[in-house]
């Protein structure tokens, strides 16, 4: 989040620089920088648009904007608030993919409720904010490698697998992570990096199952395909277009086919090559 | 036995997922038990009515209004216990038997699970879309008649 920082600063500066009339607005532009990097934190760990515009909006009509126009696409918030002052603020925030991490909606959830219940000092609300996007606990690399492998175990297990498959499968997933967590470090597309996972996973898979006899290799693909598959992306767009946000909706939606897609792609053409 | 492996393998999937999105303590139980009801509801439509489609359907209804009203006790959003709980109904079984046909070129069969994929996604929001609609009319109506209330009594 050092981006959101660094936009705090320059305003920041802005207001030690100017006179006192400046100081005033400098205090708008403070606020709406901190309600957009509640947003962008919500958006970046895998919220709904529906829900970081409601609590901004809530938040916003807590510190006594008389209005606050909000409108938020997947990568996207445009915030406008007008104060009891009559003044007007806009500011614009593109938000790029992260992660997903679902705590750091829970704990901005429970924030933007006790904001509402008690407006803190704006000083005070950006250290909770700072705190939710730098302390939220993790599980750590190696707790994700230990999830993967059991999802993608007991997914073979569910699809059908005896036990060496599943075996199998919790040692290709291991492969599977380290190549997104590889993609993640080099900043590749998603799109891409699903694509070149699914791919390598599908030859490692094709690879072992022809020097073991006793495996097949239809459930371990299934059981770590779904570590690939966009279950988020497809819940929450669903859950957009039935709120109203049709555009960031629809938006999700083909995000999510596209994904489903480059896995299909992936894995394709690996098989293509050994056919 | 083949029913409980598969309820078994559910509730891991459901656990490994919540610890994939980042979801601690509580919420991960919930979202366990929620795998392993999604995975029931869904056995006991299909064993039933043998339609995928109605399955699919029911499933999602039923572990919806779970997560709605496990979501109001745990006083956390509703995404967040929802998406692991529905991991094993997201049909990556399907996609895959399609991609293994298009390479066999069995266009039959990639119809057939093709046609299977779309049932199974479509019945999935649908199921969404029915408790979040059903869910807003109550939350709305019931703060209508508050207002009513309020407004009767002064």
């Amino acid at each position: 989040m050092s981006t959101n920082t660094d936009t705090l600063d320059i305003i920041n500066n802005a207001s030690a620089a100017y006179g006192r009339e400046t100081l005033v607005n400098a205090d708008g532009d403070r606020m709406l920088a901190c309600f957009l990097d509640l947003g962008e934190l919500m958006l970046r760990a895998g919220a709904e648009v529906n829900r970081v515009e409601d609590t901004i909006r809530r938040i916003g009509h807590a510190y006594e904007c008389r209005r606050v126009e909000i409108f938020t696409i997947n990568n996207m918030i445009s915030l406008t608030v007008i104060t009891s002052d009559e003044k007007v603020y806009t500011q614009t925030r593109r938000v790029s993919v992260a992660a997903v991490d679902l705590e750091k909606v829970a704990r901005a959830n429970e924030l933007s409720r006790q904001i509402c219940k008690n407006p803190v000092p704006l000083d005070e609300l950006r250290d909770r904010i700072t705190d939710i996007a730098e302390n939220t606990r993790h599980y750590g690399k190696r707790m994700r490698y230990i999830a993967s492998i059991v999802s993608a175990t007991a997914f073979t297990v569910f699809f059908g697998g005896n036990w060496i498959e599943a075996l199998i499968s919790g040692a290709v997933s291991i492969i599977l992570v380290t190549c997104m967590l590889f993609s993640d470090r080099l900043k590749i597309r998603p799109i891409i990096a699903i694509l070149v996972s699914a791919f390598v996973m599908t030859v490692c898979v094709q690879g072992v199952t022809y020097f073991i006899d006793a495996a097949a290799m239809d459930s371990i693909i299934m059981g770590n395909i779904m570590l690939l598959i966009p279950g988020l992306a497809l819940t929450t767009s669903i859950r957009d277009v039935i709120t109203g946000d049709t555009v960031a909706g629809l938006m999700g939606i083909c995000d999510a086919l596209l994904k489903a897609f480059a896995i299909a792609v992936g894995c394709v053409s690996a098989m293509l090559i050994f056919r | 036995m083949e029913y409980f492996v598969q309820i078994m393998a559910a509730i891991f999937s459901a656990i490994g997922f919540s610890l994939l999105f980042n979801i601690h303590g509580r919420k991960m139980i919930i979202t366990a038990v929620g795998g392993a009801i999604t995975w029931g509801a869904y056995l006991i439509v299909f064993t039933q009515t043998d339609n995928v489609f109605l399955a699919c359907f029911i499933a999602t209804m039923v572990i919806m209004a779970f997560a709605e009203i496990m979501a109001r006790i745990a006083k956390t959003p509703v995404i967040i216990l929802l998406v692991p709980m529905l991991v094993p109904m997201v049909p990556g079984g399907d996609l895959y038997r399609m991609m293994i046909n298009l390479v066999m070129d069995d266009s039959d069969q990639v119809r057939f699970f093709g046609y299977k994929l779309v049932m199974e996604v479509g019945a999935i929001a649908f199921g969404i879309i029915v408790i979040s609609t059903a869910m807003q009319l109550i939350l709305k109506m019931h703060a209508h008649i508050k207002e009513t209330r309020k407004v009767s009594k002064v």
